[in-house]
């Protein structure tokens, strides 16, 4: 084994360009997944930790349903004998530029103990006296760039808030972009007094507070909470998932590729050293060897890559968590061996199950094969049948068809794709053949010459192909949904501007004040309240324009609106109705604080601004059993000849902290948001774009060493170096074209699962399936370009070389 | 007599550089037209070298090459690539036919490179000639060597080269075919006036050959 | 080896290490010590200062006296079980005033942080049990008046003419009666305790030196009945020690005979005694009698070594030729360490004639500043 692997090195040597492309396409497929994985770990389980490492230990969380907790529970909780250490917390979101920061607020001086951020000395005096003393983790204070003792300028509602750091905490990845105060001070600068968030403890003590709870408050453990957060993400995390796995997908194909085409090259060293003796099962060994350590050594450096990946694309996770879903992730990943060591030996063993084939050619290979040339031979792992390919896309298609949840639609997707991956060389090779028939020049000549070689460049153009449908694909369906969106947030907004208000609250006594301006045509409010499940319950008070604004996807209007306007019936979002399974005329019951009240569902409209879904009633009875007299914000519509600026003026008077958003501020708002939401779709949709020209290059790499001696001849016979370019340029870009040529139908049918399949089970929503061709736009170009550039280098190296050295070498 | 077709003098070549091997030394040859030699020697004597230095696929150390009268070492790359593909036919040992084109294909090259599809014709007339006119349209991988051999030898002579360099032409083959394809091969030479250097260490291809002479120590010598 | 296959195996361990150092489980944030000076001395122009006798009315100064900064309630007992065994205990009600605030919106709003210490010192198992509470003085989560002492569910309550302490940690509890022996005393100059050159380096501080105290104490699932004696420190002020002082060694010891007795052994940063050192003696019919610095003498004559490496004395030999008394105090058990946000020594001594070895007394010693430096 010893003189095999001998053999295996000097060859790695001799062809140090197919080793590092092996690494790297096998390490960049890794470091995606380990990047996905890692990232997803921080949607499920940093997501609330933040205040487990403020109390030190796994905790239990008394919670109101209802609202936020009143304080005196706490006081009267903690006097009583034998109460345990409990931890008052208010919560609540800040904006600091682009970012959301949470801040947590705590009595400090019931911190247990162990606390990471026990504050001690001057600082605690500071925290407990100051309207704006603030403690942050140290990598939150250069996270945000600030030195110690440094004023963060933080925006809550609206208003701005000028925090003075006065201390910093030990680094804890729990408490990154938190913002840490006292509560007098928290409850003073926002508004918020007699509130509590929450109530923390230790779990051990769960017991006691049974007994001692009063009716009516929830107990909540961090499992329970992990599961909630990990339900609200879970439409995310799917679709990293998905993508993450594709990636690798394409990164074995280029594995495959050079292991397939290193075996090439040896065939006739292989023949030789079985006609000296050594067994089939030793060659095996040897290759299944080599494989394990190329993929080994090729995963270690993707499980480094990914977690470099992960800490730098986290923000473009951990943003629209905060925005969509009102959560502060961690802002560091957290790696575990377990994760480590999983993703490496799948890795290495689908690189192993990915050069079967090869395996098995190499077994065929009889002993003593000197023969000189270098036929072209059929690796097994390809020797499919010509239904394979249809019985996969059908078979896909039947299963997204017919089933429900979002697991079988991936599962569909795939067989999808795997199709499509077995039919892309073949077909993009009948194109090929098209250009080739006719004609004498020298591009006949030089497509000809690739064709020959299709079944070793096979595995490339599959990758190629199936990598850039990808990217398009997503590009496709992100562009298609954020058209959807767009039209969706412009028909919704009908109102002239929204008046909301930073400190305080609108109520019904506003909304009557403003009904009698004579700026003021008519207006519509709402109240929203945000459910234990992130679903939402609004209470509507509606005009004629807004109820006609409505794009209803099922449910008859004209019965909807006076249903509903009577009290007994509600409306839902499409995510709601899909998550809940109704439909119009069934019913739904809402926990109220005035006990639970059924209603029947009126109709189902669209709606894309809560994945966990909303249910809309009409004001006057969302009153009566919220006792919320409350309005989130209040739509004004002008009377004709009303100028803004007018308005604002006015409202400026009336409401010190009232803030105008026009129709088309509020459009502006949503669609960044989804811009915000997607990015990490397009990084992704980009890395894979990446190892797509990774695996071009390694099958360009291929061609000019399997093709040296044809081109050799060809120049032996006169072709001179700039014909020669020509043929190498011709087919690198040829190769390129047909790929993407194939890719063209493939990212359709990509975009098409995504959104009409994906979306919908992910999320609840649909999606009416619009063709955005700007990806397409990019990727064609882009993939023609690249197989031209990377064609270059071979093409002039090639034609650069002598001859006579490579005719001579056999 | 005029102007011999290939002239060879103080011919010098050495390979690598830390201990050079010096291959050919001071070697001096001269072909005139119609002359058919052949060069033998043992392996690692030095016959390929000779034959690449006199297509223009190596450039000597020292000395000088002329074909036809163009001085090699005069001539720039491009130019003498252009001059191979016009007046150098060459057969190698081991045919290096472009598998992914087919015999006709193959044989065409040559015209396409001089830009002379013009004489097409002369495709079918060779084959002809050659005994291959049934396999035009296969792909090499479906023939048998002798049957390569004479594909090679059609795109050696289709565009009428002034010097025909072959390369062990029976070297791949088995006796009974190397005898069959040597047969044709001095035919057709002898038809066509080729004026033809081959190397060799095989006694039966020397044979068909008006001169032959031995390579040895980087030198030629007749026998 | 080969030197490419060096390289990589080089490289492959540097990769490795470098994801197992991702993997490290987060480093324990350090935790820092209260320093005793720091809350006892420092800036204080916020605050009123005790600078000269002042008349104290009862029961009005039981209450907190918030322009003061900082304020204790002390008590310290020795217990012992039916079977005679030896129990001690420790609960102290500390209040520190915060720098005044901003007028918070907020029932939060606090001017002052409590801090409670309850130990148990077990002289069967020698094991020394701590407990330690902190809260604000709003919200109802902490404070004293006249009545009533706590902190959260911690409270010792005036049930006249005893008091009532309830606290209860996890490992053990606590619930006594102490009924006072004998009338409250004040000490220094009528309540006037000097500690320093300045006049404001000083307390306002009375004690009552001998209380009976009987109740129950809960160890693990263990209840067990006590009876004993007990004393209680009250003490206020804004700036008790002096520059240049580094802590003290506190003893309440109540005599057999009747008498009971407190020194103050102030010690300099240098190691020396403080001139400042004081005392009380206090009679069996009430009557006290000042001790200055002269008029004691104590020596250490034991050590011992905590795991920090710290050297608490444990044992002391203690002569006051005006009081007839030559006499030698050992701790109980040697660890009755405390470690919490504080670093002190406080706990049960026996105490003996020196010239007989007799018996002679009980009481509390606490040390401060030998676990700072």
């Amino acid at each position: 084994m010893r003189l095999l692997l001998e053999s295996s090195r000097r060859f790695f040597y001799r062809h140090p360009g197919q080793l590092l492309l092996a690494l790297i396409g096998i390490a960049a497929g890794v470091a995606v997944v380990t990047g996905v994985a890692l990232m997803r770990d921080v949607l499920i389980d940093a997501l609330d930790s933040a205040t487990e490492s403020l109390s030190g230990s796994e905790t239990i969380r008394i919670t109101d349903p209802r609202g936020p907790l009143d304080e005196s529970l706490y006081r009267q909780l903690a006097t009583t004998p034998g109460a345990p250490a409990l931890l008052p917390v208010l919560s609540s979101r800040l904006r600091y530029g682009d970012r959301m920061l949470e801040l947590l607020a705590v009595d400090p001086l019931s911190l247990d103990r162990d606390s990471a951020v026990r504050p001690t000395g001057s600082a605690t005096g500071q925290l407990l006296t100051q309207a704006n003393a603030a403690v942050v983790s140290e990598t939150t204070l250069q996270r945000l760039g600030l030195g110690p003792e440094g004023v963060l300028e933080v925006s809550h509602s609206g208003e701005t808030l000028k925090l003075e750091i006065v201390a910093t905490v030990s680094a804890r990845r729990e408490l990154d972009d938190r913002v840490i105060m006292d509560l007098a001070a928290a409850q003073h600068l926002t508004g918020r007094r007699g509130e509590l968030s929450f109530i923390e403890t230790s779990s051990q003590h769960r017991d006691w507070l049974i007994e001692h709870l009063p009716e009516g408050l929830e107990l909540v453990d961090a499992q329970q909470r992990r599961e909630s957060a990990a339900a609200l993400t879970a439409g995310m995390r799917a679709n990293l998932t998905a993508m993450s796995l594709l990636s690798l997908a394409v990164g074995l194909f280029v594995i495959y590729s050079v292991l397939a085409f290193l075996l090439v090259q040896r065939r006739r060293t292989i023949g030789m050293l079985r006609a000296v003796g050594v067994t089939q099962g030793r060659i095996q060994a040897l290759l299944a060897l080599e494989t394990v350590i190329l993929a080994g050594l090729g995963a270690l450096a993707g499980l480094a890559l990914g977690t470099l990946m992960a800490s730098a694309l986290l923000d473009l996770v951990r943003q629209p968590v905060a925005e969509l879903y009102r959560m502060v992730a961690s802002a560091g990943i957290r790696p575990s061996l377990g994760l480590y060591a999983t993703v490496w030996v799948m890795a290495v063993i689908m690189a192993l199950a990915s050069v079967y084939g090869v395996l098995r050619e190499a077994q065929r290979i009889p002993p003593g094969q000197l023969a000189r040339t270098v036929h072209e031979t059929r690796p097994a792992g390809l020797q499919l049948s010509r239904w394979l390919p249809g019985l996969l896309l059908v078979s896909g298609a039947a299963l997204i068809v017919t089933t429900r949840g979002l697991p079988p639609v991936m599962a569909g997707l795939f067989l999808m794709l795997s199709g499509c991956a077995l039919l892309a060389p073949a077909i993009g090779m009948q194109l090929l053949r098209l250009f080739s028939v006719r004609g004498s020049g020298l591009m006949p000549r030089a497509i000809k010459m690739l064709m020959s070689s299709r079944q070793r460049l096979a595995p490339a153009v599959s990758a190629l192909s199936l990598a850039l449908a990808l990217s398009a694909g997503v590009g496709m369906m992100v562009l298609g949904f954020r058209a959807t969106v767009d039209d969706w947030v412009s028909r919704l907004i009908s109102a002239d501007v929204y008046l909301t208000v930073s400190q305080g609250q609108l109520d019904s006594q506003d909304v009557e004040d403003l009904r009698a301006w004579p700026e003021i045509e008519m207006l519509t409010s709402s109240r929203q309240i945000r459910m234990d499940d992130g679903s939402m319950v609004v209470g509507y008070d509606l005009n004629r324009k807004a109820w006609a604004a409505f794009e209803w996807v099922s449910g008859d209007r004209e019965s909807a609106q006076p249903a509903v306007e009577a009290g007994t019936a509600v409306l839902l979002t499409e995510p709601m109705a899909r998550r809940k399974g109704l439909e119009p005329g069934d019913r739904i019951e809402l926990a109220t604080p005035s006990g639970a009240a059924s209603f029947d569902v009126a109709a189902v409209y669209r709606d894309f601004s809560n994945d966990r879904g909303l249910v809309g009633l009409i004001g006057w009875r969302f009153r009566e059993l919220w006792q919320d007299e409350q309005r989130d914000s209040i739509g004004l519509y002008l009377q004709a000849g009303t100028g803004l600026e007018e308005l604002e003026s006015k409202i400026a008077d009336a409401y010190p902290a009232g803030n105008l958003t026009t129709r088309e501020q509020v459009r502006e708002q949503t669609l960044a948001v989804f811009d915000r939401t997607f990015r990490i779709s397009w990084a992704l949709a980009i890395l894979v774009g990446m190892i797509a020209a990774i695996a071009l290059i390694s099958a360009l790499l291929a061609l000019g060493l399997e093709r040296g001696r044809e081109y050799a001849t060809l120049r032996a016979l006169g072709l001179p170096r700039r014909g020669l370019a020509g043929v190498v340029l011709t087919q690198t870009t040829s190769l390129a074209a047909i790929a993407v040529v194939m890719a063209v139908p493939f990212s359709m049918l990509i975009h098409a699962v995504l959104s009409l399949a994906v979306q919908p089970r992910a999320f609840g929503w649909s999606l009416a399936l619009t063709w955005p061709w700007q990806p397409l736009a990019v990727i064609i170009p882009l993939a023609l370009l690249l197989g031209t550039a990377a064609g270059a280098y071979p093409a002039w190296k090639i034609a650069s070389r002598d001859p006579a050295p490579l005719l001579r070498a056999s | 007599m005029g102007e011999p077709v290939l002239l060879i003098q103080g011919l010098q070549r050495r390979f690598g550089t830390s201990g050079p091997v010096q291959v050919l030394d001071d070697l001096t040859l001269e072909l005139s037209a119609g002359e058919r030699v052949a060069v033998m020697g043992s392996s690692g004597s030095g016959k390929t070298t000779l034959l690449h230095l006199a297509a223009g696929m190596d450039t000597p150390d020292a000395g000088e090459v002329r074909v036809g009268g163009h001085r090699l070492s005069r001539l720039a790359e491009p130019e003498r690539t252009r001059f191979r593909a016009r007046y150098i036919g060459l057969v190698f040992q081991d045919f290096n036919l472009i598998d992914s084109l087919t015999v006709r294909e193959n044989i065409e090259l040559p015209l396409w490179l001089n830009n002379r599809l013009d004489q097409r014709q002369r495709i079918t007339e060779l084959a002809e000639e050659l005994g291959i006119a049934d396999l035009l349209e296969r792909l090499p991988e479906k023939l048998s060597g002798g049957e390569k051999q004479r594909v090679a030898i059609a795109r050696a002579l289709v565009h009428r080269p002034a010097l025909l360099l072959a390369d062990e032409p029976t070297g791949s083959l088995d006796q009974t075919t190397a005898e069959g394809v040597l047969a044709l091969f001095d035919r057709v030479t002898r038809e066509h006036g080729v004026t033809l250097l081959m190397v060799t260490h095989n006694d039966d291809a020397a044979a068909l050959c008006d001169r032959v002479l031995q390579l040895r120590h980087g030198r030629l010598s007749q026998d | 080896m080969r030197l490419d296959t060096v390289i990589v195996l080089v490289l492959v361990l540097l990769t490795g290490s470098w994801l197992a150092w991702q993997t490290r489980p987060p480093e324990p944030p350090a935790t820092e010590r209260l320093r005793v000076q720091n809350l006892m001395s420092g800036e204080s122009e916020d605050f009123r200062r005790v600078t000269g006798p002042e008349p104290l009315s009862f029961p009005e100064d039981h209450a907190q006296h918030p322009d003061y900064q900082n304020e204790w309630w002390y008590f310290t007992g020795n217990l012992e079980t039916a079977e005679g065994e030896r129990l001690g205990y420790q609960f102290t009600l500390f209040r520190f005033a915060l720098p005044p605030g901003e007028g918070l919106d907020s029932a939060w709003a606090t001017e002052a942080m409590w801090m409670a210490h309850l130990a148990l010192s077990d002289g069967r198992s020698e094991r020394f049990y701590q407990a330690e509470r902190f809260a604000r003085g709003a919200m109802g989560l902490a404070g004293a008046d006249e009545q009533r002492w706590w902190l959260r569910d911690w409270e010792v309550r005036l049930d006249d003419p005893a008091w009532r302490l309830v606290a209860e940690a996890d490992d053990f509890a606590l619930e006594l009666e102490l009924t006072p022996q004998r009338p409250l005393v004040l000490q220094g100059d009528a309540g006037y305790s000097r500690k320093g050159p300045d006049p404001g380096n000083a307390s306002r501080y009375y004690s009552i030196t001998r209380l009976a105290t009987g109740g129950e104490v809960r160890i693990g699932d263990e209840v067990l009945s006590v009876e004993g004696l007990s004393w209680l420190d009250r003490e206020w002020g804004s700036s008790q020690l002096a520059e240049g002082q580094a802590g003290w060694d506190w003893f309440a010891i109540q005599l057999d005979d009747g008498r009971d007795l407190m020194l103050a052994r102030l010690r300099n940063e240098d190691g020396s005694d403080s001139e400042w050192s004081y005392g009380l003696l206090v009679e069996p019919d009430g009557r006290s009698r000042y001790l200055n610095a002269e008029d004691y003498r104590a020596v250490v004559e034991r050590r011992w070594r905590d795991a920090n490496g710290n050297r608490w004395p444990v044992e002391w030999r203690i002569e006051i030729p005006s009081a007839g008394l030559n006499i030698r105090t050992r701790a109980v058990f040697d660890d009755q360490h405390w470690q919490q946000s504080v670093d002190y020594w406080e706990g049960m001594i026996d105490i003996h004639d020196q010239g007989s070895g007799e018996a002679i007394g009980r009481g509390y010693l606490e040390l401060s500043g030998y676990g700072e430096g």
